[in-house]
């Protein structure tokens, strides 16, 4: 039943943008507040459940792997709000219709279609029983009072309003959020109720500190108290009608219902009372002092809200049953009188066009009965009998003297009730019954749909302190019991006796009297005092989003870095850092060999010469040198293999060696050879730091393994099965072409990959816009002596790398290194005579050899695969060829494949490096 | 039903969706140097999301029945098709709307459909792959691609300083990912993870000094493919310079694949060591979030706002890992798939307002989109709601985030101060995020403003696709959540796994 009614509540607020179109300029708002009109009703019908202390409970399953119930509950205090939201609500949507009558459509179908989902968020909010719910409904009435506020968003002072609301309530929402986690995470579950009725649990806990801190920055910026109350003032940038509804009669007080329900977490927690009635009492006084300061007459009524919404709040700090009592009576005396004044505000300003109270004047006379409905609700504000005001008033003092609190409180209260009293009289009066003739004309009359609202919510706060009974028995009782956790035993009436309350009461009209007598005189003072102005806490927000926005450029201009060579240096440092860091965080010390090992002389002389070689290319300004530098190292790293007793990779390292040396040299031809230095001394020497750390880690990381007892393994196993399964002595490539071959198919596919990418970036088509398939240039003759070596040096390296690929299964060799030698072999043909010669002699296209060479290689598993049904497992056959012995397997198809792949992706980058540095 | 990877149709089963992408990337290669002169490049669109398709059917195909396997060098299970479909999906947009780019702005080569289709079978590679070996071969097709992707637009200096950033530092960060292979191989004997796994959980004081050094220089590695704090230097320029559907397909794809074998191989290999990397990745993530949103917040760039942003994600899902829990995997999923939507669904915004040719957008441009084009101001507030993570009208972000945050405070090791800093940051992401909201919906519309280009169809699809699921995943989560839990990956524990003698076969034969 409450699952549909939200429902319908939703489906009414999406239905009323187009609805609202179609019923044009007079229906709109009559029409549509038949939503919330059917709701209440549909309430009301709770009402006999409600007053027998019944809850109401729903529970659907929404997302129950995250334990997120979409489960709903109705008690006495959520039907308090239940009423007020939909009344209140549906007066508010007639009001609006009228208040946009003059608007266009669309801007009145969108207003009343945000009035409506807040209030479908507002009643998901006081229903949810999931704090999760409880979260999402509480984020949502945030986002449609930021879409209100910035209604009208031309002007740059809403839209920054509208984004200081959103600010400040969504992100204490977050806060709520993170104590939502915290007491997910603390009790195991999400129910509200439960959650509450282990608040005990939840206090002893060791996370009770920060999930009340959540609930009590949620609440406080929700409910504006100090010190996140300066939105509320500016949001008087929305509409009335918005105003009137969320920021007076229900969204703001959201928080105190959620402080309310948490009242025994508050309670439980040291310190919890303190903080809540010192907030409070802070922001009465604030709120109170500000009235007085205000010009605008929205303002005033805004900040006179600030000051109740702190009395409220302190009624939810004070303990004792007369407490909840009267934080009941009061919200909702609030609601009604506060509700009518943002109403009548709101016609005159509309009639007048005028936003400041000491412009208007003499209004009685041409809106008449908006001027009755103000002083109804002005009296209750004012708290005279017989209004709601008055009783409520009773009940608020009665508290006090009741609680364990002492003096303050009453002072404050005392104070702020005073003031409370003036602005009840200086908004009425001064616009209506005071300054004859100051306004002479209004634009409009008084419509039946401006004053609906008013006179509705004024007579209902005068007849609920009169006919008390069914109130008092529904709606009063009810929510009482459920704030404070038992039964009260509570009457509303009028005449008590002569009580301290009444006497008390007394005073507060009182001083209340002299305070509006005294009004514009105190206001001038109190505004010329231009250093309150700068103790505003919104400069404090203010600040604080300078401070962050400062931060954050600071931020990005240091970590940010634009030069390739800064970020280079963070990865380098910061890898450095990672490896120090887990080597303390693990707690070892990186191995030291037990016993030194011998150095031999020929590798001495090799790392000498290394070391140089890196010396070399660091220091050497010229592009050239510092390459010719690092294939120094390269060729000593070679050799070194090679002492080691690694002749394979020694082979692979030396043809890489040479071809980087060849390629990069095609490149630099396209670049100056003496580059000027382009670092600053300092530069060079944290590079330098940086690089000798990188170089650290390696030698620490070397002589680490060095020390670890070598594992074989993985080596024994190859080295015995190489040639009984697989028929090669060699058993790197064995291990390449047969053991792990896929592995190496699939590295295959990455050269010819590469390939592609290399011919799409340098090659002719990516060029095309600038005029079609430009011709390779002509050839080149390039030095003499280069010319002379060539055809010598093409020929040994094209044999070689033959000879390489077809021995490479038992000797030292494979299709790896012969692919390279071979492109070597082209790479100098390049080099004496251009490209144009050397792509002659290849005759083939580099892509085309390197897929060639990637389907052979695919191709040279599938006959393994026919045979045994086993992907690359290779066959082999024993033939005579003119009277030698031959085993060839296909092994060498697969070997010939990556040699063509290899071939073609470095001739693929080789010819577009040379057109590129030829152009 | 339990598959033997040492029979190679079984092999070749296991690998079916990467075979299909691969050879479907190859297939369009050809098509597209052969096609005739001056063809709509459509139908090379067409096919490739069509191959996407397909490999998408043959993972639900495996997952519907059920097919297992040994710790084989592959894996086979559900987090490898959950991760493979949430890559798919990116790769799917993706292509959308680079056809359109290619059509309206720049004449982007027909190749880029092809190249797409290899990293996305590189992605898929690395998010199957229980072999370092394999892990290095699937960043490496992967990163190849993307390397061209992100300088394919040829004319623009930009894109190509973005490409050879990212080349260049790509390039070194996986020579620090090989050393890190190397060192771990060399400690434990092994590349398959579980092997791995167990000859750590087996040594019985911890990790040798070798496994240690081998562990950091992993993570610099993956922490630079995921974009991690301080490894991030390259995502703003990268992404700002490249053409957007290849940032789009950046942004998500490829942080999906490698989170997905981040976490493979830190859960699967690295598991029983835990608590020693534990402490580094905290940090790594702390300072992600906190950077990642701090710098977005001076942003007014719209693509490098989205690359702060994607990086601050990077953070979130971090912790994710740093749970070190199977629902911290499963939640890393979920919300790598409302990440997916919502980041690819920005960018396709940033595309379609974009006039011709790229230039770097501000967003205060955006002004009063919503009153020229409600459609997409709705739609972007919809991404950014859903990157903050904002309840119903963020759709899914927010339960990505809520389920980031359950995995985060149940994990056996309560990550409270991780989550509670994830709370925080995401707070301040609000600063830009809703920034982007507020100049759309509230400011005017200049009167002289330059009117915005219509959206190409394609993208006017992705679009509202992406916005329609994000909403409505965001109202029904559960069947995405069931999806993400049943994709179970199992940390390695100190005690868990027995070491079989089939874990510590190396061969993939």
């Amino acid at each position: 039943m409450l699952s549909t009614l939200l429902a319908a509540s939703l489906a009414g607020s999406c239905a009323a943008w187009p609805l609202g179109r179609l019923l044009g300029r007079r229906g709109a708002g009559w029409g549509l507040a038949l939503v919330p009109a059917g709701l209440f009703a549909a309430f009301l019908g709770f009402g006999p459940q409600v007053a027998a202390g019944r809850t109401v409970t729903e529970r659907l399953a929404w997302v129950p792997s995250l334990g997120v119930d979409f489960a709903l509950r109705l008690d006495g205090f959520a039907y308090l709000f239940c009423l007020l939201v939909t009344g209140v609500g549906a007066l508010v949507v007639v009001y609006a219709g009228a208040y946009f009558a003059e608007r266009t459509a669309s801007d009145r179908a969108r207003f009343l279609a945000l009035l409506l989902l807040f209030m479908t968020a507002m009643l998901g909010a006081v229903l949810a029983d999931d704090l999760l719910l409880l979260f999402l409904f509480w984020e949502m009435t945030s986002v449609v009072s930021f879409l209100l506020i910035g209604f009208d968003g031309g002007s740059p002072s809403a839209r920054r309003s509208a984004l200081m609301s959103l600010r400040v309530t969504a992100g204490g929402g977050l806060a709520l959020l993170a104590a939502v986690l915290l007491v997910g995470a603390s009790l195991g579950t999400y129910s509200v109720a439960e959650a509450v009725a282990r608040a005990p649990e939840l206090a002893r806990g060791p996370w009770a500190v920060p999930i009340l801190g959540g609930i009590l920055v949620g609440a406080f910026t929700k409910s504006a108290q100090f010190p996140f109350h300066f939105w509320l003032p500016n949001a008087m940038q929305a509409p009335t009608p918005a105003s009137a509804y969320l920021h007076s009669a229900t969204m703001v007080k959201l928080g105190v219902y959620l402080l309310a329900r948490f009242e025994p977490l508050v309670g439980a927690v040291r310190g919890g009372r303190d903080v809540v009635i010192g907030v409070a009492l802070a922001t009465m006084l604030v709120g109170a002092f500000q009235a007085i300061r205000a010009e605008n007459y929205k303002a005033v009524l805004a900040y006179s809200t600030v000051a109740s919404l702190g009395i409220l709040v302190m009624l939810v700090g004070l303990d004792g049953p007369m407490a909840s009592v009267a934080a009941v009576g009061f919200l909702l005396a609030h609601a009604l009188y506060k509700a009518t004044l943002f109403f009548c505000a709101g016609t005159v300003i509309h009639a007048t066009g005028l936003t400041k109270l000491r412009q208007l004047g003499g209004l009685g006379r041409l809106l008449p009965v908006t001027a009755a409905a103000s002083l109804l609700a002005s009296l209750s504000m004012a708290g005279l009998p017989p209004f709601l005001g008055f009783v409520s008033k009773e009940f608020l003092f009665e508290a006090q003297i009741e609680s364990s609190w002492e003096a303050a409180p009453m002072a404050v209260a005392v104070l702020v009730n005073a003031v409370i009293v003036g602005v009840a009289g200086v908004v009425t009066l001064r616009p209506f019954f005071l300054g004859r003739g100051r306004v002479r004309e209004v634009k409009h009359r008084e419509v039946p749909g401006l004053l609906v609202g008013p006179v509705a919510l004024a007579l209902l706060g005068l007849v609920i302190s009169l006919e008390p009974a069914w109130f008092d028995r529904t709606v009063l009782r009810p929510a009482v019991a459920a704030v404070y956790g038992a039964p009260v035993d509570v009457q509303v009436g009028l005449w008590h006796g002569v009580t301290p309350m009444l006497l008390l009461s007394a005073v507060v009209v009182g001083v209340g009297t002299l305070l509006f007598v005294y009004w514009v005189p105190i206001h001038r003072r109190l505004r010329a005092e231009t250093l309150l102005d700068r103790v505003e806490a919104e400069h404090g927000y203010e600040a604080l989003l300078r401070g962050i926005e400062a931060a954050a450029a600071g931020v990005a201009r240091r970590v940010q870095r634009a030069d390739l060579r800064a970020q280079l240096a963070t990865v380098v440092a910061a890898a450095c850092a990672f490896v120090g860091w887990g080597l303390l965080a693990a707690g070892v010390v990186p191995r030291v060999p037990a016993e030194p090992l011998a150095v031999r002389a020929g590798a001495a002389v090799a790392g000498a010469v290394g070391l140089g070689g890196a010396a070399a290319a660091a220091r050497a300004p010229p592009l050239l040198g510092a390459l010719l530098g690092t294939g120094l190292v390269g060729l000593v790293a070679a050799l070194l293999f090679l002492t080691n007793g690694a002749p394979d990779l020694a082979l692979t390292q030396f043809a890489v060696e040479s071809l980087l040396v060849v390629l990069l040299t095609a490149a630099l031809l396209a670049l100056p050879l003496a580059a000027p230095p382009t670092r600053a001394r300092a530069a060079r020497g944290r590079d330098a730091a940086l690089a000798t750390a990188l170089a650290a880690v390696c030698f620490v990381a070397v002589l680490d393994m060095s020390a670890a007892e070598p594992r074989t393994a993985v080596a024994d196993f190859f080295g015995a099965r190489s040639y009984t399964e697989a028929f090669g002595r060699n058993v790197v490539n064995v291990i390449l072409v047969d053991f792990r071959g896929f592995d190496t198919l699939g590295e295959t596919t990455v050269i010819a990959l590469a390939a592609v990418i290399a011919w799409s970036l340098l090659g002719p088509r990516g060029r095309a816009a600038d005029g079609g398939d430009a011709p390779d240039p002509p050839a080149r003759p390039g030095p003499f002596v280069l010319r002379f070596a060539t055809p010598a040096f093409y020929w040994l390296l094209a044999v070689l790398s033959a000879v390489v690929l077809l021995r490479g299964h038992n000797e030292i060799g494979g299709g790896f290194v012969g692919g390279l030698t071979a492109a070597l072999a082209f790479a100098v043909v390049a080099l004496a005579y251009g490209v144009g010669r050397a792509r002659g002699r290849l005759r083939w296209h580099p892509l085309a050899l390197a897929g060639t060479g990637l389907l052979l290689a695919v191709a040279s598993g599938l006959p393994g695969l026919a045979a045994h049904g086993d992907y690359l497992r290779h066959l082999w056959i024993d033939a005579e060829v003119l009277g030698v012995a031959v085993k060839q397997g296909t092994t060498l198809l697969f070997d010939l494949g990556v040699y063509l792949a290899v071939l073609g992706a470095v001739l693929a980058f080789l010819f577009g490096l040379s057109r590129e540095a030829e152009r | 039903m339990p598959l033997d990877l040492s029979v190679p149709a079984s092999l070749v089963t296991a690998l079916l969706p990467d075979l299909i992408v691969m050879g479907g990337a190859m297939a369009l290669l050809l098509w597209g140097v052969w096609r005739p002169e001056g063809a709509s490049g459509r139908p090379v669109g067409v096919g490739a999301i069509g191959v996407c398709l397909a490999a998408l059917a043959a993972i639900a195909g495996m997952a519907v029945q059920g097919i297992t396997a040994g710790p084989g060098p592959i894996a086979i299970d559900n987090f490898r098709w959950a991760t493979d479909a949430v890559i798919l999906v990116g790769t799917i947009l993706s292509i959308a709307l680079a056809d359109d780019y290619g059509r309206r702005a720049e004449p982007v080569a027909v190749e880029s459909h092809a190249l797409t289709l290899l990293a996305a079978s590189g992605m898929m590679l690395l998010a199957g792959a229980r072999d370092l070996i394999l892990v290095f071969l699937g960043i490496e097709v992967m990163s190849v691609a993307v390397y061209v992707l992100a300088g394919i637009n040829r004319r623009s200096a930009r894109s190509a300083e973005a490409a050879l950033k990212y080349f260049l530092l790509g390039a070194f960060s996986t020579a620090f990912l090989l050393y890190g292979v190397a060192l771990v191989y060399g400690a434990t004997g092994a590349t398959n993870l579980t092997a791995i796994g167990s000859a750590l959980a087996a040594s019985p004081p911890g990790p040798g000094s070798m496994a240690v050094i081998g562990l950091a220089l992993m993570l610099v590695g993956f922490a630079f493919k995921v974009a991690a704090a301080p490894f991030h230097m390259w995502t703003p320029d990268v992404y700002d310079g490249a053409p957007t559907p290849f940032t789009a397909f950046m942004a998500a794809a490829v942080k999906a694949a490698a989170f997905a074998s981040f976490a493979r191989v830190f859960m699967e290999g690295f598991g029983p060591v835990f608590v020693r990397w534990h402490s580094v990745l905290w940090w790594l993530a702390a300072l992600t979030m906190v950077l990642g949103n701090l710098i977005a917040l001076s942003q007014r760039n719209l693509k490098r706002m989205l690359a702060y942003s994607s990086i601050a994600h990077a953070g979130y899902l971090l912790v994710a890992l740093v749970t070190n829990t199977t629902e911290g995997a499963a939640a890393m999923v979920f919300y790598l798939f409302a990440y997916t939507l919502a980041t690819v669904g920005a960018f396709a915004v940033v595309m379609a307002l974009a006039e011709g040719a790229e230039r770097p957008q501000d967003v205060r441009e955006w002004s009063g989109l919503f009153s020229v084009r409600p459609l997409l101001a709705i739609a972007m507030a919809v991404f950014m709601l859903a990157l903050l993570g904002f309840p119903l009208a963020g759709g899914m972000g927010f339960f990505a985030k809520w389920y980031l945050l359950q995995a985060a405070l149940k994990a056996p090791a309560p990550q409270t101060r991780l989550a509670v800093l994830l709370v925080i940051t995401s707070v301040i992401s609000a600063g830009y995020y809703l920034y982007v909201i507020m100049v759309m919906f509230m400011r005017p519309r200049p009167a002289d403003a330059a009117p915005f280009p219509d959206t190409p169809a394609w993208t006017r699809s992705v679009i509202v696709g992406a916005a329609v699921l994000l909403l409505a995943l965001g109202l029904y989560p559960s069947p995405i959540v069931r999806w993400a839990r049943s994709s179970s990956l199992q940390p390695t524990t100190a005690t868990g796994v027995p070491s079989t003698p089939e874990a510590l076969r190396i061969t993939a034969r």
